[in-house]
């Protein structure tokens, strides 16, 4: 009656065996859903220090108040595990028409435990789990496998979350992709649950949502649609209009697209991929996940060339970055095909690039001969390689690893840019120095995304390359806003028109809770601390709240941000800031008797 | 005078903010299984909408077996009390745009919301729009079948 459904389903793929359980009222109150809910039970459930692809490990998938109800853009799922690419708090997101679907089945959160003993995969519905042999889809890409297990279902109103061939072969980064072109894509969901012998779940439920306050609750839904999206001209004019590529020419402008891994401080070719190009060249209609009004998503054909034909979502703006300027290749037609390839066989699009970038750099430092020539500018070896990673053939076998050990590997430590193991997103550290700190203390490594600090460098304040406190302040207040929308959740891109304020109302009037802003903020720091404390536990320390080796010591040779570097020192008093912000000591360590003393409250 | 409820798939980009919107003025509720408007969703690459067409000659009113379904001047008006939730109807729509209310037994159709559809009040795209007669019904349905053929060859 107030936006939860009031159910939890845990899952033994053990013993073929699932659960259906309650959790106190005080728990939603304290953590909404989404990344709350999720960061609860990742932080009470999985231990410290477990293989992450053994037994213990779970995938902790959550929906929250908002979803199936038309709110803006809350078609979204959340998932937490602990990564086997990082080590440290895995955690991702992904729209399409899952989160609906699994709200649905008549669930807040669904646990998944142990490890099958046979391959697997579930149909969820409303009466609960079926465990279904899976030998016929076992090496199937995700849109093969999305489509045999729905047309043996047999049922419109249901969703696939499965992973491909990649997460099958425990490639580290591999993701759980829904809806062909939407994935949990960082920090190597889908290595977890090809461990648990689980290629994919299919989702299908009819339950009606209902909300504490229906008739405020959808006239805020109105007027946030209108007000927040469709009046909203920056939203309208960029990501409606665009989808995720209109940021690329300002960030070619500011010389922070990160160019033949980060060695080149301009790309040459941004015109030829950039958002123009794209409506020339591709674009066929704008496509939404559940309840969102903006659109975002871009459905494309391949006009012409090698790969015509080819439909797609996307490319989106991490796809240039990461096939693109990366490699130094400014062919859409070859970007499309990598988006395809990637999201077929289930591999996370930044990671992947990292890693063959980092190949081509020791090829050509002299560390490193597959057997075959590796230039930037050449899509020829990027395909090649790609494929051998999906399959962990040869030199594949190196490549799936985390950046850390492929440094080890070739000898060249610090090498990669990344933070806490996880290879940065399309925005060079060394020139935005806010998405730099986003990076550095992010839950889950080198995530440029969470807090979307490029939106205040490039639009609100119009300066990337200083170290001024108000990004700072900026960061703290945009993670406590997100951390709570998140929790909702809902997408991103309409975050940036939310205040703490809105969230009060919505989330009152859809679970009659009389929450304030100043308890939102309290909740949101406090899943901040919660997360941070178990990577503490983990090992992380201050140090590692820091970028590579390489962003301190080598200046971007070229392009509008020549010189850039980054500064240790400014950044030691950032994270001091930061730190005392959030109430954790110097080295970055939350309270953890207080926290421990909270959450035994819990029960 | 009939309207209709027209989705222009080239449009329609598959958010279902129509499912909710038609779910919650006739219930309250945000369910899929009450809304009067339904969402398909293809391959993930063409969505569409689908509501009551309010055929000419209705076969969800010739089939009915209690005649609790009667063509109103364009509106499938259901009588709720001699409905006895059969689904005959949804059987024989054409278009499967009847739905089955569970809480009250009964069938349900789209009603154009007395001239004013909330299902188009919130599409957010303008994928959906009024159409207020046949005649322009019939226009667009040309424009429509032209645009297939020419898909086609």
């Amino acid at each position: 009656m107030n936006g939860w459904m009031n159910r939890i389903l845990r899952i033994d793929l053990s013993k073929d065996k699932f659960l259906v359980e309650k959790i106190p009222k005080k728990v939603y109150h304290e953590f909404i859903g989404g990344k709350g809910l999720g960061a609860y039970f990742f932080y009470k459930e999985i231990k410290n220090k477990i293989d992450p692809l053994g037994p213990e490990n779970k995938l902790i998938f959550t929906v929250g108040p908002a979803i199936a109800t038309p709110y803006p853009t809350s078609g979204r799922y959340y998932l937490f595990f602990k990564s086997p690419l990082t080590g440290i708090c895995g955690n991702s997101s992904s729209g399409g028409t899952a989160a609906e679907r699994i709200k649905r089945c008549g669930y807040d959160a669904i646990i998944i435990e142990g490890i099958s003993p046979r391959k697997t995969y579930l149909i969820i519905t409303e009466n609960g789990v079926e465990f279904k042999p899976a030998d016929n889809i076992w090496g199937k890409d995700t849109f093969e496998t999305e489509k045999i297990i729905k047309d043996d279902f047999g049922r419109e109103e249901s969703s696939v979350l499965t992973i491909g061939p990649a997460g099958e072969n425990l490639v580290k980064y591999a993701m759980i992709v829904n809806d062909k072109w939407r994935c949990a894509g960082r920090c190597g969901p889908g290595a977890v649950m090809g461990s648990k012998k689980l290629k994919a779940i299919l989702f299908n439920g009819y339950k009606d949502v209902e909300v504490n306050d229906p008739d405020r609750f959808y006239e805020l839904t109105k007027k946030h649609i209108s007000h927040k999206v469709l009046d909203n001209k920056m939203l309208m004019d960029t990501y409606r209009a665009y989808g995720t590529p209109i940021i690329y020419p300002n960030l070619a402008e500011e010389g922070a697209i990160p160019t033949r891994y980060f060695h080149k401080g301009y790309f040459d070719g941004w015109e030829k991929i950039g958002p123009n190009a794209i409506e020339d060249r591709l674009e066929i209609k704008n496509q939404s996940c559940g309840s969102c009004p903006i659109a975002c998503g871009r459905l494309s054909e391949v006009k012409d060339g090698k790969y015509k034909g080819l439909r797609l979502e996307g490319p989106e703006h991490e796809l240039l970055y990461s096939f693109g300027s990366t490699f130094d290749i400014d062919d859409l037609n070859f970007i499309a095909f990598c988006n395809d390839y990637a999201d077929r066989m289930g591999i996370d699009s930044i990671s992947t690039a990292h890693s063959i970038a980092l190949a081509i750099d020791a090829y050509r430092m002299g560390k490193f001969d597959p057997g075959f020539e590796l230039n930037y500018g050449d899509p020829e070896c990027v395909i090649r390689l790609m494929r051998m990673i999906s399959t962990r053939e040869g030199v594949g076998n190196i490549l799936a690893e985390d950046l850390s050990t492929i440094e080890k590997k070739f000898g060249m430590e610090g090498h990669a840019i990344k933070v806490k193991n996880l290879g940065v997103g399309g925005y060079d550290p060394r020139v935005m120095k806010g998405v730099a700190l986003s990076y550095m203390v992010n839950d889950r490594g080198g995530c440029y995304q969470k807090a979307s600090m490029y939106m205040v460098e490039l639009f609100e304040l119009g300066d990337c390359l200083s170290y001024d406190d108000e990004k700072v302040y900026s960061l703290i207040e945009r993670e406590d806003l997100f951390t709570i929308l998140d929790s909702f959740p809902t997408c991103k891109f309409y975050q940036d028109s939310m205040d703490i304020k809105d969230c009060v109302e919505v989330l009152n009037a859809l679970t009659g809770e009389e929450y304030d802003e100043e308890e939102l903020l309290t909740i949101s720091n406090r899943i901040q601390s919660l997360l941070r404390l178990w990577n503490v536990r983990e090992g992380i320390t201050r140090e590692d709240d820091h970028l590579s080796k390489r962003c301190y010591e080598e200046p971007v040779p070229d392009g509008p941000a020549e010189g850039a570097v980054s500064d240790r020192k400014e950044e030691d008093r950032w994270l001091d800031i930061y730190y005392d912000k959030r109430g954790w000591d110097k080295d970055g360590k939350p309270d953890e008797k207080s926290l421990e003393e909270f959450m035994r409250d819990m029960r | 005078m009939s309207k209709l409820i027209f989705c222009d798939m080239n449009k329609c980009t598959n958010c279902r903010l129509c499912v909710y919107a038609c779910s919650f003025v006739k219930t309250k509720k945000f369910s899929i299984t009450k809304s009067r408007i339904k969402v398909l969703d293809k391959d993930h690459e063409v969505s569409v909408a689908v509501a009551c067409n309010h055929c000419e000659d209705a076969p969800c009113v010739a089939y009915c077996p209690t005649k609790a379904l009667e063509n109103n001047e364009g509106i499938i008006k259901i009588h709720e009390e001699k409905c006895i939730g059969c689904g005959w109807c949804i059987i024989h729509c054409p278009v499967g745009a009847i739905s089955f209310d569970a809480d009250k037994r009964v069938v349900a159709i789209c009603d154009i919301c007395d001239g004013d559809p909330e299902c188009v009040k919130i599409c957010p795209i303008n994928a959906l729009e009024i159409i207020e007669d046949r005649e322009e019904y019939t226009r667009k349905m040309h424009e429509i079948g032209l645009k297939t053929v020419k898909e086609l060859i």
